[in-house]
């Protein structure tokens, strides 16, 4: 066997050292190529640029959104929770509570480190009852909906982050009176047409007439309050059977959560602490969330729209180059690359542009996120990890964009490609 | 077969084209034997089938029948792997069109040799290749020029880069393709001068040309005619 067969055989073997040189050499070619031509790799990166860019953007701008909601709600569960008892289910197969707030709950729980306020929630059921600003029963009207009635007892207002609008809200001594008083939440008042409270209005539930003391302008926690018309605990007891509360909302200095929610069970039951669970106040503003996720969802459309078209630019880009360096192309297998080596070499050119657009791309999506970010007077949340993956699948989609080109660039005959005259 | 064979035989070699989806027979069995240290030029009119027959003997195609040994070794059955590795090793090309690259330095075209013509254990170090490129390129007289674009240079300087690239990496075999096809007596007269200097060293040649200068200066002359060699 003669020395430049055996050469040849030596080349087959793995020889780290003339692979790696190689590879360099063959990733250098690329990239001096890439540079040797500066309009088409625009033409190449705009594309991925734009696809990029606009995913990071909106992926940036849906984190930072999130991030101000849960911030926001982040504040309000770390000083408010929510006791109910645990349920079962019952032999008809509906859920039921397994045990009852005891009567004294409220001085149960007030007493314990961390807690700022505590209040008793009990759905009232009316019976058929309606809720009217006027005595008279009037049979030709429509009848509605009436608003739910909920009964409180305690500091109702700090338990569940609530502001009013105007009047006040019902104390001790209305609750152990069992005084006919209410308050009405400000969409409930609405409803009833009630404005304002200086003339002493009054709300006729069943043929009692309850006079309306307050109206609830918002509750952090409890948005159902907002809708609701509020009796004292008391009160309600006496008019109503079967009124039991069903929540104690707490509210909770901050940082001290975990402890009121271990304390919190054994202090309602000593014995069997487990009947009772604390959970973070759970009304989420779905409408918002919900609304957000749809905008997401067309800029990510977008994104992955204009990214295919990156794409295919660089693919056609990267196949029309070919058709322009087919002299090249004879001259590299004449001076002996393989197949493969053609290949690589266009696959790692268009990996370059895409990968290059990915990063411009992706450094225009965190200006823009960040730019956004200022003017609304957000924190910018950005995970480094997407900016960085998004650049990078800048470069993948260069690859996928280059699989076809390169080989077609690694299918043509070298004779054939000689036989095109170049420089 | 003789006992020591040559660096390239051709055994009744047949080349043939379809286009139009007519059949178009260019080489009818050429045979041809070129020994180590050899220079040979072939001569032929137009559309004859040389380039067709050096790019079989640059392993760049393949006959449709007969035999083609490099180095004694049959070569049907190499892969494409093997053939790149001998073409980028033993193989050096001057083509009729200069095939260099416009957007690259006089230096940067010749070290492109190096990037595919890497057979030794240990890769050639950067300043290794740097040197052998500019001894290939002051041999051929283009020393001064290394950092010029092709697009600056004269027919025959290109000519002469083509030939720097084509001997830098130190081929056996040299294959040339008119490469004195656009140059003027002198510039011809200095091409074949290095070419005869070369095949001195032992380097093989086999030099296709109308020019009867060059063929003079060869050891053998042969001629193709109706895709015979005679
Ligand atoms: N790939 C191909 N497909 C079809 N016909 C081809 C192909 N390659 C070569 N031919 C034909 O083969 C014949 C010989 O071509 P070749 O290039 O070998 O001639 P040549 O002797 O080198 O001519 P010249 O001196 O003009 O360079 C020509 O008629 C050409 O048209
Ligand atoms: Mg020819």
């Amino acid at each position: 066997m003669t020395a430049v067969v055996k050469a040849v055989r030596r080349r087959g073997a793995a020889h780290l050292g003339v692979r790696t040189r190689l590879l360099r050499d063959i990733g250098g070619e690329a990239l001096a190529s890439v540079g040797a031509r500066p309009g088409r790799l625009l033409l190449g990166v705009l594309g991925t640029l734009v696809g990029i860019g606009a995913l990071v953007m909106t992926l940036g701008l849906g984190q930072t959104a999130s991030g101000q909601l849960s911030s926001r709600f982040d504040a309000v569960a770390a000083t408010h929770a929510e006791v109910e008892p645990a349920t079962a289910e019952g032999s008809d197969g509906t859920a039921r509570p397994v045990a009852a707030f005891p009567d004294d709950s409220l001085a149960r729980v007030t007493g314990l480190a961390g807690v700022t306020a505590a209040a008793l929630l009990a759905p009232v059921d009316l019976g058929g009852r309606e809720i009217t600003t006027v005595p008279v029963l009037d049979p030709a009207r429509a009848p509605t909906t009436p608003p739910a009635v909920v009964a409180a007892s305690g500091d109702l207002l700090t338990a569940v982050g609530g502001r009013l609008e105007r009047g006040r809200m019902f104390d001790r001594g209305h609750d152990e009176r069992h005084d006919r008083v209410a308050v009405l939440g400000a969409e409930a008042a609405e409803r009833l047409g009630i404005t304002s409270i200086d003339s002493r209005p009054t709300v006729f539930i069943g043929e009692h007439a309850y006079a309306v003391i307050g109206i609830l302008a918002s509750s952090e926690t409890r948005r159902s309050l907002e809708s609701a018309v509020i009796l004292p605990l008391g009160t309600a007891r006496a008019e109503f059977p079967g009124v039991t509360a069903s929540t104690l909302a707490l509210g909770i200095a901050l940082g001290a959560g975990r402890l009121v929610a271990h304390q919190a069970p054994i202090a309602l039951a000593p014995s069997a602490p487990e009947a009772f669970s604390v959970s973070a106040p759970g009304e989420p503003t779905t409408f918002q969330t919900g609304l957000q996720g749809d905008l997401d969802l067309i800029f990510l459309a977008i994104g992955v729209i204009t990214l295919l078209a990156g794409a295919v630019g660089i693919a056609t880009t990267t196949l029309s180059g070919i058709a322009e360096r087919i002299g090249e192309i004879g001259l590299r297998r004449a001076l002996g690359a393989t197949r493969g080596q053609i290949a690589g070499q266009f696959l790692a050119e268009s990996a370059a542009v895409g990968l290059l657009g990915g990063l411009m791309g992706s450094a225009a999506g965190v200006v823009v996120v960040v730019g956004v970010s200022v003017a609304q007077g957000w924190t910018p949340v950005l995970d480094l990890g997407l900016a960085f993956g998004a650049a990078a699948a800048g470069g993948v989609v260069g690859l996928l964009a280059g699989l076809v080109p390169s080989s077609r660039a690694a299918a043509i005959e070298p004779a054939d490609a000689l036989r095109t005259t170049a420089t | 077969m003789t006992s020591i064979p040559g660096l390239i035989e051709l055994r009744g070699v047949t080349r043939a084209f379809t286009a139009n989806g007519q059949s178009l027979e260019v080489l009818r069995g050429v045979d041809l034997l070129v020994d180590r240290g050899d220079f040979v030029a072939i001569t032929g009119s137009s559309g004859a089938g040389k380039s067709t027959m050096l790019n079989i003997l640059g392993l760049l195609d393949r006959p449709t029948s007969g035999e083609y040994l490099f180095d004694g070794r049959p070569t049907a059955a190499l892969g494409d792997r093997e053939r790149s590795g001998v073409r980028g090793a033993g193989v050096g090309f001057v083509f009729q069109s200069f095939h260099l690259l416009s957007a690259r330095t006089v230096r940067e075209n010749v070290l492109l040799a190096f990037v595919y013509g890497e057979t030794e254990e240990r890769p050639r170090s950067t300043s290794e290749r740097l040197a052998l490129a500019e001894d290939a390129l002051s041999r051929v007289g283009l020393a001064r020029r290394s950092a010029a674009h092709p697009g600056t240079l004269s027919g025959g300087e290109r000519q002469r880069v083509a030939i720097a690239r084509a001997i830098c990496t130190r081929p056996r075999l040299l294959l040339a393709d008119e490469p004195t096809g656009n140059l003027d007596r002198r510039n011809s007269d200095a091409v074949l001068d290095l070419v005869e200097e070369l095949n001195a060293d032992g380097l093989t040649v086999v030099v296709i040309t109308h020019d009867e200068a060059v063929a003079r200066r060869a050891h053998r002359h042969r001629v193709l005619e109706g895709g015979r060699l005679s």
